[in-house]
């Protein structure tokens, strides 16, 4: 079915293709993990892995619960890279105001994450 | 309680309903999921980041579709999103100071008044013509759009062309025909919207219960559009107050994946059936879902 009259905009397939990647990446790495932490039994975790090269090396090794938990940081990056596209759009566009109003979310963001980490 | 290869079957089927009520109501589903993992024993805080992780997969899954059918207004949602972050920061940092029955309280107090304001206002037809009749001059450009009143009867007016940076378009399957509205009261949008944004903070919500309304009845923005528009903000703002919660270790990765497999299940169920639904019946399931929600909290204060 059409739901639209109109071809879409390339900024809205651009927004929707970051959003579909980002989320279709982190799904994949959850059910990998799920299937990998189950089948093979792994140990528990006693705490979640904070450091990403470790996460990243282990879940290289196979290890489950780091792909899951990779999966989780891919899908919590998805909404700031999908922020990200949009004010680059904008800003391609020069359309100046709407660019300063994403990057002003961006800014946002990026105090959220350094007061979670710090 | 951990997560096992008989129980995930469980957490699957609770993503799964999250998913579809997120996808067809415009919310993240938090409000759902949190009391459905209570049940199953999870302790607050995991059922609490579940939640919120789960809600940044419900709008990303959701609003990935609706940004390519244009029912999306981005431009509305990104400067909404100025608010719902700044209200994320904000109810992140007062978290401590708040009893949560107080919060809970007030939440279920507002919720109330809303319901009843879903279930008896304004169509998206009568919204689009009482915007036509607000006694602004109309544009030579206008054109005459096919209108359906809450009494199935047929009438015709004259419709705006989006004339702001913020007005926006898409086309309704239903309807058969192109939807153009306007933003009015976007003061109003934005000081709700810091609300949703404070709550999703502080209880872990995505805050669509409020920001729907808010588009639909102080902005005039169509449902469909409201409830798109919403599920598209609900993503930068769940993921705000997630790396709060991951940051804390309260983030269960085997929890979490189980419920969010299920979430993106469901929500591409509630995409797909979206667009069949009247605009009307969405807004009266949502009426009942806020009653709900606020008779659930009442209960959990004072019970």
């Amino acid at each position: 079915m059409n739901y639209r009259q109109q071809p879409a905009d390339p900024l809205a397939r651009a927004v929707h293709w970051s959003l579909l990647l980002g989320l279709v990446c982190s799904v994949l790495l959850m059910i990998a993990g799920l299937f990998l932490a189950f089948l093979k039994d792994q140990p528990r975790p006693t705490s979640l892995i904070t450091k990403l090269p470790d996460l990243l090396r282990m879940a290289a090794d196979g290890n489950g619960v780091a792909c899951m938990e990779l999966g989780v940081l891919v899908l919590m990056l998805t909404p700031v890279v999908r922020v990200m596209v949009l004010a680059v759009g904008w800003m391609a566009r020069r359309e100046g105001r709407m660019a300063l109003v994403a990057l002003t979310v961006l800014l946002l963001l990026a105090i959220s994450i350094m007061l979670s980490v710090g | 309680m951990y997560v096992t290869p008989l129980n995930i079957w469980f957490f699957i089927a609770a993503g799964m309903g999250t998913g579809v009520l997120g996808a067809i109501l415009g919310t993240g589903g938090g409000v759902f999921l949190i009391p459905l993992l209570l049940l199953f024993q999870i302790p607050m805080k995991y059922a609490v980041a579940t939640s919120i992780i789960s809600v940044v997969a419900t709008s990303t899954a959701v609003a990935s579709v609706n940004v390519e059918r244009g029912t999306a207004n981005m431009r509305l949602g990104m400067t909404l999103e100025i608010a719902t972050s700044l209200g994320a920061i904000a109810g992140g940092l007062t978290a401590g100071w708040l009893s949560a029955l107080v919060l809970e309280t007030l939440f279920a107090i507002v919720l109330l008044p809303t319901a009843v304001l879903m279930w008896r206002g304004v169509t998206e037809s009568a919204a689009s013509a009482s915007a036509d009749s607000s006694g602004a001059a109309i544009a030579p450009t206008a054109s005459l759009h096919q209108l359906t009143t809450d009494h199935g009867s047929t009438e015709f007016a004259e419709v705006r062309p989006p004339t702001t940076a913020l007005a926006g378009r898409y086309f309704d399957p239903r309807l058969g025909r192109e939807v153009i509205y306007q933003v009015e009261r976007l003061w109003a949008g934005l000081g709700i919207s810091f609300i949703a944004g404070n709550l999703s903070g502080l209880l872990g919500i995505g805050g669509g219960v409020f920001k729907v309304p808010a588009l639909h009845l102080a902005c005039r923005v169509p449902i469909k559009a409201a409830a798109a528009t919403s599920n598209f903000m609900i993503g930068v703002t769940a993921a705000a107050s997630a790396f709060l919660y991951f940051g804390r270790g309260e983030v269960r990765p085997a929890l979490t994946s189980a419920v969010v497999v299920g979430v993106i299940i469901g929500s591409a169920v509630g995409s797909r059936i979206s667009p069949a639904l009247q605009g009307r019946l969405v807004k009266r399931l949502f009426a009942v879902l806020l009653v709900g929600v606020a008779v659930q909290m009442f209960v959990r204060v004072f019970g």
